[in-house]
């Protein structure tokens, strides 16, 4: 398995949801992550050298997605909404699902509104991350991680309240 | 229920939402035919521009009619300033997406910089391109040999002239929203390093 199959295979799910959080539209969430596939392809070479994957591939998939927003300003946005986006999971019934995709959505929507800085440690966090590896990709302190994800927490619930 | 336990909760939901990765090999050729035809665009508006730029200074030397002399520093400026928005404003590299978040904001703002500049200069070059086209219209009716063929060129330099202006003026505008973009993300990214 070659090191981009492999990092589609471990992170690429995650990498769609960073994607989705900083794109609504579904057409351009599609072409950010193929922004961020492809800007992670050419640092391949400098992603070998690292000890660990996941916090230099998230850093990537953050940078290409912040300066894509940047350039994004510029144009009309579409209002297409991110649900379109979500697949089906494992489907235990068609109501649950329906439950299931709203809070998803309504999640989705609350981390896109939140500022730059907190989205970026959320997303990661929801990923699993420990502060550890967050602090290594955003670059900041695994201190300066935890008082983000707590005024980030404090937003989103009173958004999802 | 504690923060931890609110936040740990949602990570179902966030985690729910994924996607088929199947075709992310076709994803990425995709994304790199994509970029290459990209660069042969820009190469070949280049190449354009300075194929006309070399065949009216070679007319310059050969027939020394002041309107070759216009439409060489016309084409010379287009391709000068193409020249400087491919080496200026190339799409980053994969491995300058490894910076700090901070770094490549300063180089998105760099580019956006050059870009309005570009932007100005072409907007410039578009009115060149109008008094061109008038001196094309004032030769064919003053002392054209054989009237009515310097007013059609006129008239497609006039049109490129307009379009090329009201094209770069949108262009400006979109690279000033850009470079707003990139300051206020600049300087949230400070404020929360501040905090």
């Amino acid at each position: 398995m070659s090191t981009l199959e492999r990092i589609i295979s471990d992170y690429g799910q995650g990498l769609r949801r960073v994607a989705a959080s900083y794109e609504a539209d579904a057409m351009l969430q599609e072409d950010l992550f193929q922004e961020i596939l492809l800007a992670i392809h050419q640092a391949l070479p400098a992603l070998r050298e690292k000890e660990r994957l996941a916090p230099y591939v998230y850093r990537i998939a953050h940078n290409r997605s912040v300066s894509h927003v940047a350039k994004a300003v510029g144009r009309k946005k579409g209002e297409a909404s991110a649900a379109d986006d979500v697949e089906e999971g494992q489907e235990p019934s068609p109501e649950s699902a329906m439950i299931a995709s709203e809070r998803a959505h309504r999640l989705a929507d609350a981390v896109r509104r939140l500022p730059l800085t907190y989205r970026q440690v959320v997303t990661l966090y929801l990923e699993e991350m420990p502060y550890a590896e967050i602090a290594e990709a955003l670059d900041i302190s695994p201190s300066n991680v935890g008082v983000r994800i707590n005024r980030a927490k404090q937003m989103l619930k009173e958004m999802l309240a | 229920m504690s923060d931890d336990d609110f936040l740990d909760g949602l990570k179902g939901d966030w985690q729910s939402q994924d996607a088929d990765l199947q075709a992310y090999a076709d994803l990425v050729a995709e994304g790199e035919q994509k970029l290459c035809k990209e660069r042969t665009h820009r190469l070949g508006q280049m190449a354009v521009f300075w194929a006309f730029a070399a065949f009216f200074t070679w007319q310059v030397f050969n027939a020394g009619h002041f309107l070759f002399h216009v439409a060489a520093v016309v084409f010379l400026t287009a391709g000068l300033i193409a020249l400087a928005d491919f080496v200026f404003l190339r799409r980053m590299h994969g491995e300058a997406y490894l910076q700090q978040a901070g770094e490549v904001l300063d180089q998105a703002e760099r580019q956006a910089r050059i870009g309005l500049r570009l932007a100005e200069g072409m907007k410039a070059h578009a009115v060149l391109l109008a008094v061109c086209s008038a001196l094309m219209f004032g030769y064919d009716i003053v002392a054209a040999s054989e009237p009515g063929r310097g007013m059609l060129i006129g008239l497609v330099i006039g049109g490129a002239a307009v379009f090329m202006w009201f094209a770069q003026r949108g262009r400006y505008c979109e690279v000033r929203a850009e470079l707003d973009g990139v300051r206020a993300m600049r300087a949230e990214l400070q404020d929360a390093d501040e905090s």
